[in-house]
C-alpha cells in the first residue's frame, strides 16, 4: 500500500520533471549533502528489526542477512526515485520549507485527485508507522528490566488490559510534550543523532566482540578493524553535521542517565546487581550469529 | 522471559560488551530516540493531515495523534482487533 503510493507518485511524476530544477548539483555544498544524509538516517530505522527475528525465520543464518541487503536495496532504490521525482518536480528550496514534501510536489502536476491519494496514503503510512513505535521500545525495556537495570515497577502490567501500563503512560508524556515542544526538522534531527550514537556503541561492541574471542577459530571478522572502524567515522561525520541542538539534548540525556545510573548503584536499598550470567546465553548466540553473517559474506563475495 | 533472550539488540551488546554502565546509557538513548521518532512521525503526520483538511492546526492533529497513540496502546492494539 505504502509503496504503491510512493509508485504512483513516481509513475506519474516522473514524466514531468522539470530539468532546470536539477540545475544545481548541490547548493549548499558538501556540508548540505552531509547534513541531509544525517537526516535521512531517520528514515532506516526500521533496519534492525529485521534482526532480532531471528527464531522466528526459516534457516535464519542465511536468509536474515539475505532479507536485510534485499531490503536495503528495494528501498533505496524506492527512496532515490522518490527523492529525484520530487526535487524534479518542485524547487528543492520550496520542499525544504514544506512539511509535507511529496504533497507540495504532487501540486505541481496539477492534478488534485493525485494530491489528495498520495497525501491519504502518506497518512496511512505514518499512522501504522506510529502504532507500531512502540514494539521496539518494550523490548529493550523488557531486556533492561530483566538485567535489573530498570525498576520491576516501570514494566508493571495491567490486569485488565494486559497492557504495561506505567511505561505506556510515561512514553505518552513525554511524546506528548515533544510534539507540543519541537517541530519535525527538530525531532528528526534528534533522533537520528541518538540513534548514531547508539550506532557508535555498536561499533565499539564490535570491537571489543573481535578483542575478547581473539583465541576462538570459530569467530572471524573480515577486514578487522576496517568495518567497525569505517562504522564509528561515518556515525561522527554524520552526527557532526546535524544541528547543535541534537547534541545537546542527547549530551542531556547521556548525562540524566549516567546520574540515574550512579544514584541507583550507590543507594543501599536495592539489589542492583547486574546478573551477567542470565544474559551470558545472548552472548554466545551473538557470536554464533555473527559467525554465519561472517560465512555469508564472505560466500557472497566470492560469488561476485 | 525467555523470550525475550536476545531481543534488546544494541542495550545487549553494549552490556555484555562494554559495561553495564555502557548498556545502561545506551538503552535509555535508545528508547529516548524511539519516544522522539514517535513524536516526529505523529508530526508528520499532521502535515499532510492538514494538507488534506486544512481547516486543522499542525500542533493540533499531532498532539491528537500522540494521545491517540497512547490510548490505544493504553487499551491494548490487540485486544482492539477481533
Amino acid at each position: 500500500m505504502k509503496i504503491a503510493i510512493l509508485c504512483l507518485f513516481v509513475g506519474f511524476g516522473i514524466f514531468q520533471i522539470y530539468p532546470q530544477n536539477f540545475s544545481q548539483s548541490s547548493p549548499n555544498g558538501l556540508s548540505g549533502i552531509l547534513q541531509g544524509a544525517g537526516f535521512i538516517f531517520f528514515a532506516y530505522l526500521g533496519f534492525g528489526r529485521i534482526a532480532t527475528l531471528g527464531e522466528e525465520v526459516k534457516n535464519s543464518e542465511r536468509n536474515l542477512p539475505l532479507s536485510i541487503l534485499i531490503a536495503l536495496i528495494v528501498s533505496i532504490v524506492i527512496y532515490v526515485l522518490t527523492g529525484l521525482t520530487a526535487t524534479g518536480l518542485q524547487d528543492c528550496r520550496i520542499l525544504a520549507q514544506s512539511g509535507s514534501p511529496l504533497a507540495e510536489a504532487a501540486k505541481v502536476m496539477g492534478n488534485f485527485t493525485l494530491v489528495a491519494a498520495i497525501s491519504f496514503g502518506v497518512l496511512i503510512a505514518t499512522a501504522s508507522v506510529l502504532l507500531t513505535n512502540l514494539i521496539g521500545l518494550s523490548r529493550v525495556g523488557f531486556a533492561m528490566t530483566r538485567n535489573d537495570q530498570l525498576l520491576k515497577s516501570i514494566a508493571k502490567v495491567s490486569s485488565k488490559f494486559g497492557t504495561p501500563y506505567v511505561s505506556i503512560l510515561l512514553m505518552g508524556t513525554i511524546l506528548t510534550i515533544l510534539v507540543f515542544a519541537l517541530d519535525l526538522k527538530q525531532t528528526t534531527a534528534i533522533t537520528s543523532f541518538a540513534i548514531l550514537s547508539v550506532h557508535l556503541a555498536v561499533n565499539l561492541s564490535a570491537i571489543r566482540l573481535r578483542k575478547k574471542m581473539l583465541n576462538s577459530t570459530k569467530f572471524r571478522a573480515p577486514f578487522y578493524p576496517i568495518i567497525p572502524s569505517l562504522g564509528l567515522l561515518s556515525c561522527i561525520i554524520l552526527m557532526s553535521s546535524l544541528p547543535q541542538e541534537s547534541w545537546i539534548v542527547a549530551a542531556v540525556v547521556v548525562a540524566m542517565s549516567a546520574i540515574l545510573y550512579l544514584l541507583r548503584k550507590n543507594s543501599p536499598t536495592n539489589s542492583f546487581t547486574y546478573t551477567k550470567n542470565a544474559s551470558h546465553c545472548t552472548t554466545k548466540k551473538l557470536i554464533h550469529i555473527t559467525h554465519k553473517a561472517t560465512i555469508y559474506f564472505k560466500r557472497a563475495q566470492k560469488s561476485t | 522471559m525467555q523470550q525475550f533472550q536476545k531481543k534488546g539488540g544494541a542495550y545487549e551488546f553494549a552490556f555484555e560488551l562494554i559495561s553495564p554502565f555502557a548498556g545502561f546509557v545506551v538503552g535509555c538513548l535508545w528508547m529516548f530516540a524511539q519516544i522522539v521518532a514517535g513524536a516526529a512521525i505523529s508530526l508528520g503526520f499532521a502535515s499532510y493531515f492538514i494538507t488534506i483538511f486544512p481547516a486543522f492546526s499542525l500542533k493540533t492533529v499531532a498532539v491528537v495523534a500522540a494521545l491517540a497513540l497512547t490510548g490505544l496502546n493504553l487499551l491494548g492494539i490487540n485486544n482492539l482487533l477481533p
